[in-house]
């Protein structure tokens, strides 16, 4: 229940609004139950919190956060690395302010692979069943996501 | 700089992925042998592997608060009850006789016999063990009483040294009474053969410095221990499942007294022998 709530306010942005979601979340889930096919339950509530947290964001018209994302291409992520020397991108203690700002700012798609990864320990095939995406587009995602913090903190050490 | 040997940018695609521990020995082994050798492809893991860790260090996990569990029980537990109250029309439930399955979420806290009043017609238990797993994410387990790693240990060490039974039976009317004059509480003992869970019979163990019931079942291949000790009031009341050493743990507490199922086969079995103990008058006399 802690990772529905943790995915939730990270996807929200606030605690009254991830309650909200969590909770219609399980109202849902009860309903639904008998759509569960087996395997991993963890997933299946997960997957309806994150559904209920972009309903959410939609009804909160943050819909221009929902970028239309370009999957291919993606993968190694050139462009916005590509002038940044490892130090440069090296992420350090006096900078973890600015990581979690950038954090709170990254597209939900991106915000959500991390928390999953880095937060919830998730797999990569425990992350697609989550956003019902392939395991191609989760690893993508999250090298994008990653690059996109990387360059934020980049950019705040050379301000 | 984008590196342009191939050999780079290969091992670039999939660093990430290594650090995640998502790629094949072979592909791990081969992103070692490459990061050897160049210190730009170790740079950047360097730079991966910091990003990674400060994330998992330092940003927040929002952990529901209290409060807001104890409203999501209520909610459910509505919900629950309303289930019941209105039979399911959905097109999978339907074969299922009414009552409709329903698991209740509400925590014995709240009634002395609410706590797991189940109900559901035979044919459902899949649906009803299906909720089971779903409940354990759902419904808000207590803390644990510390015991669980006493609990596999007791498990292991009756397997090693071959003794699961004092007294064999599948009979629990030979188990049974057994117990009596051994323990100062009357385990209840129940065989379910006829469900793939034959009772191999039961022993003496000791737990928390006291002698306790333990009764062993048999699952395909697999041994599954339930340990049976009077209720101390310590930890949770609700179902607590946990993972230790590649064993699976389920504890639950019921009428005065603690469980622990202690095993190696998968959890969903677990549910369904728990579900079984739950409601064992499904058990055809």
């Amino acid at each position: 229940m802690h990772a529905a709530y943790n995915l939730a306010r990270w996807l929200t942005g606030t605690d009254a609004a991830a309650r909200d979601v969590v909770q219609d979340s399980c109202v849902r889930a009860f309903r639904f139950l008998h759509r569960f096919s087996g395997g991993d339950a963890r997933a299946w509530l997960l997957a309806i919190v994150r559904n209920q947290s972009y309903t959410w964001l939609k009804a909160a018209k943050a819909e221009q956060a929902l970028i239309d994302i370009d999957e291919p291409g993606l993968v190694h992520e050139p462009a916005l690395i590509d002038d940044l020397t490892p130090e440069r991108a090296l992420i350090t203690r006096q900078n973890v302010a600015a990581l979690h700002k950038a954090l709170a700012a990254l597209p939900p798609q991106f915000r959500e692979v991390i928390v999953l990864k880095e937060l919830e320990g998730a797999s990569y095939k425990e992350i697609a069943a989550v956003i019902d995406a392939p395991i191609g587009t989760v690893m993508s995602r999250l090298a994008r996501a990653r690059a996109l913090l990387r360059a934020a903190v980049a950019e705040d050490l050379g301000s | 700089m984008m590196p342009r040997d191939p050999a780079c940018i290969a091992c670039r695609r999939l660093i990430a992925a290594d650090l995640d521990r998502e790629l094949s020995a072979s592909d791990a082994a081969a992103i070692a042998a490459h990061l050897e050798g160049c210190a730009a492809c170790r740079a950047e893991r360097e730079a991966l592997v910091a990003l990674g860790r400060t994330i998992r260090e330092t940003a927040p996990y929002f952990e529901a608060a209290p409060d807001f569990l104890a409203d999501l029980d209520r909610v459910i537990a509505a919900e629950s009850a309303r289930g019941a109250a209105s039979p399911a029309s959905d097109p999978v439930s339907a074969p299922v006789s009414s009552p409709a399955p329903v698991v209740s979420l509400v925590r014995p806290a709240m009634g002395p016999k609410m706590g797991w009043a189940m109900r559901w017609a035979p044919p459902g238990i899949s649906l009803a063990a299906l909720a089971a797993s779903l409940m354990l994410y759902l419904a808000v387990p207590g803390p644990g009483d510390g015991l669980i790693e006493e609990a596999v240990a007791n498990h292991v060490r009756a397997l090693m040294a071959d003794h699961l039974t004092d007294v064999a039976s599948s009979d629990r009317h030979t188990v049974a009474p057994w117990f009596i004059g051994k323990l100062d509480f009357a385990p209840p003992v129940h065989d379910f053969a006829d469900r793939q869970f034959p009772l191999i019979g039961g022993r003496l163990d000791y737990l928390d410095h006291r002698p306790v019931a333990a009764l062993a079942y048999q699952h395909k291949k697999h041994v599954i221990n339930l340990l049976i000790a009077p209720d101390d009031g310590r930890g949770g009341a609700g179902l607590i499942t946990e993972e230790k050493r590649g064993y699976t743990v389920l504890r639950w507490r019921r009428d005065q007294l603690r469980y622990y199922m202690v095993s190696d086969v998968n959890g969903q079995d677990l549910l369904t022998l728990w579900h079984l103990l739950q409601v064992p008058e499904m058990e055809r006399e």
